[in-house]
């Protein structure tokens, strides 16, 4: 490999230009400058007003903080040890993540799903029966699922099908669900952008989908391209060419 | 202190979207990587101002946003923004130099920027080295993978 290799492999793009965009703007890096300032000097301003309130702040434990939302990029929520169980899908939401489980053993019956719901989003009814701790928080069997408070005043549910002992599997699926995962969710196609607001991610074996505020879904699904949702044909024909497969590819979003 | 900084940045954006461009291989995440670079050079601007050579510094700021920014959220989407970005050519300049610039895109991002700075910038491994906050050592090893890992890509053999 020498000077001459580099040269000669990179000709090609020596007269290459970037095409031409409006994605850059000098006026909105200085208003974004003079925000932040402003935003900082609003922050030393709070901080000395309520530096008695910062303490106790620092003190609570980070899965509360967790507990307030949801990034969409970023699966927080794992399970090991499911006992019968595999995880085949999971969903991103800004209030809520949900583990999809299948049977490890494909001759079973064996699915179900673990909700974990941001603090505030999950209210269960007065009936519900009160069982053992799930890892030293209360818990709730609610007839048919298993809830537990992960977090102060957050909640995350369990349920599950295809066993007759649903409560005590619930229970020991519980206890191993962790909520600091922090994996990046890996999408295994690219789209166009759009002035959509995102509403969540779902990954499954078979595929994986982005879903907007506005009820359009766009995914592969098998490899093939899939768009849902109150669009016109045209629109729902551009989109579906223009869904592309990751380049790279991504081999297990799960990872 | 605006006025000056307006002048400077507007004569130097083809240059620094071409840098990202090259980097990125894609014309929006390198128009992000610009706006967050021109972003910081403004907050830091009196002391750039002030270095002995702008453009090395600010390509640094480029640069350096280019590698540390590749997590953010919406990149790992990468998205294209209109359809049209999608037609293909027949022209076979045109379609060598998009197979050399997807090539080039495939290739780890810090091995990237090495074979950019160096075979496209022109710039000399000292130079390199110090935009990259690295010794001229690794810039060479990094030469000789980046360029292994091209050739591999345009499954071009020795």
């Amino acid at each position: 490999m020498s000077e001459e290799d580099g040269r000669e492999l990179l000709g090609p793009l020596r007269c290459l230009d970037a095409p031409a965009s409006d994605g850059v703007s000098v006026e909105r890096a200085i208003r974004t400058v003079r925000r932040t300032r402003m935003a900082q000097l609003a922050t030393v301003v709070v901080l000395v007003l309520v530096a008695s309130a910062v303490v106790p702040l620092a003190l609570r434990q980070a899965k509360d903080s967790a507990a307030t939302g949801f990034d969409l990029f970023v699966r927080t929520v794992g399970v090991e040890n499911t006992g019968g169980y595999r995880v085949s899908g999971y969903e991103t939401g800004p209030h809520r993540q949900i583990l999809h489980l299948g049977p490890e053993q494909p001759e079973t019956m064996a699915r179900g799903t673990i909700t974990v719901y941001a603090k505030g989003y999950f209210d269960f009814m007065d009936n519900a029966k009160q069982v053992p701790e799930v890892n030293g928080r209360p818990a709730v069997w609610l007839g048919d699922k298993l809830a537990w408070e992960w977090a102060d005043d957050a909640w995350a549910v369990v349920e599950i099908y295809g066993f007759s002992d649903a409560e005590s599997r619930s229970h020991h699926l519980a206890e191993r669900v962790s909520f600091n995962e922090r994996v990046d969710v890996k999408l295994p196609f690219t789209m166009p952008r759009t002035s959509w607001t995102l509403s969540g991610v779902r990954i499954e074996e078979t595929g994986a989908e982005l879903r907007f505020t506005n009820g359009v879904r766009v995914g592969v699904v098998n490899d093939q391209p899939s768009v849902n949702g109150p669009l016109s044909l045209e629109e729902r024909d551009a989109l579906i060419t223009s869904v592309r497969k990751a380049d790279p590819p991504v081999t297990d979003p799960f990872r | 202190m605006s006025d000056d900084y307006v002048e400077y940045v507007t004569a130097a954006l083809p240059s620094l979207r071409r840098t990202a461009y090259l980097l990125c291989g894609d014309v929006h995440r390198a128009d992000d990587v610009v706006q967050i670079a021109i972003t910081r050079l403004y907050q830091n601007w009196r002391k750039a101002r002030a270095a002995d050579n702008l453009d090395a510094y600010v390509r640094t700021i480029v640069v350096r946003t280019f590698l540390n920014e590749h997590r953010r959220s919406w990149s790992r989407v990468r998205l294209f923004e209109r359809i049209d970005d999608l037609r293909t050519t027949n022209d076979p300049d045109i379609e060598t130099r998009e197979e050399v610039r997807q090539a080039l895109s495939r290739v780890p991002q810090g091995q990237r920027a090495v074979l950019v700075l160096r075979f496209l910038l022109d710039l000399p491994i000292a130079e390199v080295a110090k935009t990259l906050g690295c010794s001229e050592g690794t810039v060479k090893s990094q030469t000789a993978k980046g360029l292994e890992a091209l050739r591999t890509q345009l499954g071009v053999t020795l």
